[in-house]
């Protein structure tokens, strides 16, 4: 069992509560709104409330007034962004008076809708991005969350990514077991409910919702072993291209390319 | 409805990237993401051999449809869909090609086989009759494919949602269940449950965590009434990126020196050195309480629990 443990005892905003939304600012930018639902959290109602876009080294922060009075700012470009560099965001609700300046609640890592997007029900985990890689086709970057990265000279990258049956049965497994073995074994946590916002739990709980993979390797008589991890690792593969009928689908598309 | 410039009288045409302006991919690109329907009128030039160029065009219709295992195209020339041209397209495309201008339907027919069904380029009727005729007809069947390629070739940047069909979660699970949090007390005595938190550990609840105020302390779970043999507590300071246990350095705390306070009930201490407090157990009311940590970082906490059949050391 891995717990985190929260002294100040800092709230989650839940994710419904937020919507955020980009908007087309000419030249490639963006501005954004953001609707903000705080009544019921149990904040005080004179906490400053703070939106956060960022993206790697780049931040920028929009003061939305108090808990109680949400103000809108008047600038909300986001300026500092180069274009087609999509930010992610954070709300902050920040304690005045005896608790100056003290976290009170947060939401992080949330997605903005695009213009005319729909709210989805689905959270993404695994984002794509494009860049120069020479001649490989693809890389995966988990120096802070998992980020598949494609080579941006391939044709069709982001379709071939999404459908091409080849991919899926030759990149997707391995992808997935880095990912899985980063989560396990180099971050050693092995726990879905330690906290359902971090990146590594949402793999973990992905994992367990596919169907034939085995319970993770249980942790009451200690810590599962490292054979015990890879074993599950290679049962929680194996049962995604089970789920994906990789093989199967990569058969078909060779016979279509064939014939 | 997007159109592409008119290609250099004389010379093959080609698909070559610079064939659609940028504002043109940009547009179209942003319509077939949200599923429409994006057409381009394509003009070239025909020549019949001994003639002058004409210009003519035609038109390609593209539409993303979500479960097309296969791409599907269809060609169809004066109100004639000629069934037997397939281009290898991919999955989810949608193509129509439509051939209007007479001088372009003519110079089609041409080539058209006697059942109406094909282009080809080594029809008799055509092969002699036209100027670059085969690279010409061979421009138009590619016209699909390569006007994909084109829309498909990835922008710069990243996009958060492209594998959301293959690896996503319900936002259902993101959201933790509410909790009730009892009155917090920094320093409890025996007896009493004043934390803050109480969690169950894992799948198997020998234990419980308490967080405390800096601190936290491992109990038994109430109602089990076997003792584990062994508990092995490591703890470190969250860190934003990588594991937090492989990033400790004692300059962070050591938990057998101050401020660090180790309190125990019903609990031999077999190991306490660093960032890691290997416990025994002695009696099902057994606790060990740890304070003293920087109540302004979240810690981490990691707790193996071997129970007495139990042969192997489990780390």
């Amino acid at each position: 069992m891995i717990r985190r443990l929260n002294f100040t005892k800092r709230k989650k905003i839940p994710r419904q509560n937020i919507s955020i939304r980009l908007m087309q600012a000419g030249s490639g930018q963006f501005t954004f709104s953001a609707d903000l639902q705080l009544a019921g959290l149990g904040l005080p109602d004179n906490a400053w409330v703070f939106v956060e876009a960022y993206r790697a080294n780049i931040f920028m922060r929009f003061p939305y007034g108090e808990v109680h009075a949400l103000a809108t700012p008047e600038v909300h470009r986001l300026g500092q962004f180069p274009e087609k560099v999509l930010p992610l965001f954070r709300v902050k609700i920040v304690g005045r008076g005896a608790s100056e300046g003290l976290i009170l609640a947060v939401a992080d890592q949330l997605v903005p809708l695009k213009p005319e997007e729909e709210p989805g029900t689905r959270i993404s985990l695994l984002p794509v991005e494009y860049k120069d890689l020479g001649q490989r086709v693809w890389d995966l970057d988990i120096t802070s969350q998992p980020v598949l990265v494609l080579n941006q000279g391939l044709q069709r990258a982001g379709e071939v990514a999404r459908t091409e049956p080849s991919f899926l049965a030759l990149a997707y497994p391995e992808i997935f077991r880095r990912i899985l073995y980063a989560v396990l074994v180099e971050e050693e946590i092995d726990d879905p409910s330690m906290d359902p916002d971090m990146w590594q739990c949402q793999w973990l709980r992905f994992s367990q919702l596919i169907k034939g993979v085995p319970d993770l390797p249980k942790s009451s008589t200690g810590s599962p072993s490292k054979e015990d991890k890879l074993d599950w690792i290679t049962s929680a593969v194996e049962a995604f291209c089970e789920l994906h009928r990789a093989t199967a689908r990569l058969n078909e598309d060779l016979a279509q390319r064939r014939g | 409805m997007g159109r592409a410039p008119v290609l250099r009288k004389g010379e093959p045409p080609q698909w070559i990237p610079t064939i659609l302006p940028e504002l043109v991919l940009k547009a179209s690109r942003e319509a077939l993401e949200r599923d429409r329907r994006v057409t381009f009128e394509v003009p070239l030039w025909v020549t019949p051999k001994g003639g002058a160029p004409k210009c003519t065009s035609f038109l390609v219709s593209l539409q993303r449809e979500a479960g097309l295992k296969r791409g599907e195209a269809t060609f169809v020339r004066d109100g004639v869909t000629l069934s037997g041209i397939r281009p290898s397209l991919p999955p989810e495309l949608r193509a129509f090609l439509f051939v209007g201008d007479p001088l372009l339907s003519r110079f089609l027919g041409d080539c058209e086989n006697p059942a109406h069904t094909e282009w080809q380029e080594r029809s008799p009727k055509f092969k002699d009759a036209y100027e670059l005729g085969p690279s010409t007809l061979r421009f138009i069947k590619n016209a699909p494919r390569e006007l994909w390629d084109f829309l498909s070739r990835p922008a710069q940047g990243r996009d958060e949602e492209l594998l959301k069909e293959i690896f996503s979660i319900d936002a259902k699970e993101v959201e933790p269940e509410p909790k009730q949090e009892p009155s917090e007390s920094d320093e409890p005595g025996e007896g009493e449950s004043p934390d803050t938190m109480e969690e169950v550990a894992g799948t198997d609840p020998a234990v419980k965590i308490a967080r405390l105020m800096g601190g936290f302390r491992v109990k038994a779970a109430r109602g089990v009434s076997s003792v584990p043999e062994e508990i092995r507590i490591r703890a470190a300071y969250e860190v934003r990126r990588g594991n937090p246990f492989a990033r400790y350095s004692p300059f962070d705390f050591a938990l057998d020196e101050k401020p660090i306070i180790v309190m125990r009930h019903q609990v031999e201490i077999l190991e306490m050195k660093e960032n890691v407090l290997r416990i025994r157990p002695e009696g099902p009311a057994f606790s060990v309480t740890v304070k003293g940590f920087d109540a302004h970082r979240d810690l981490r906490v990691q707790i193996e629990v071997h129970q007495p059949s139990s042969s192997g050391d489990g780390s």
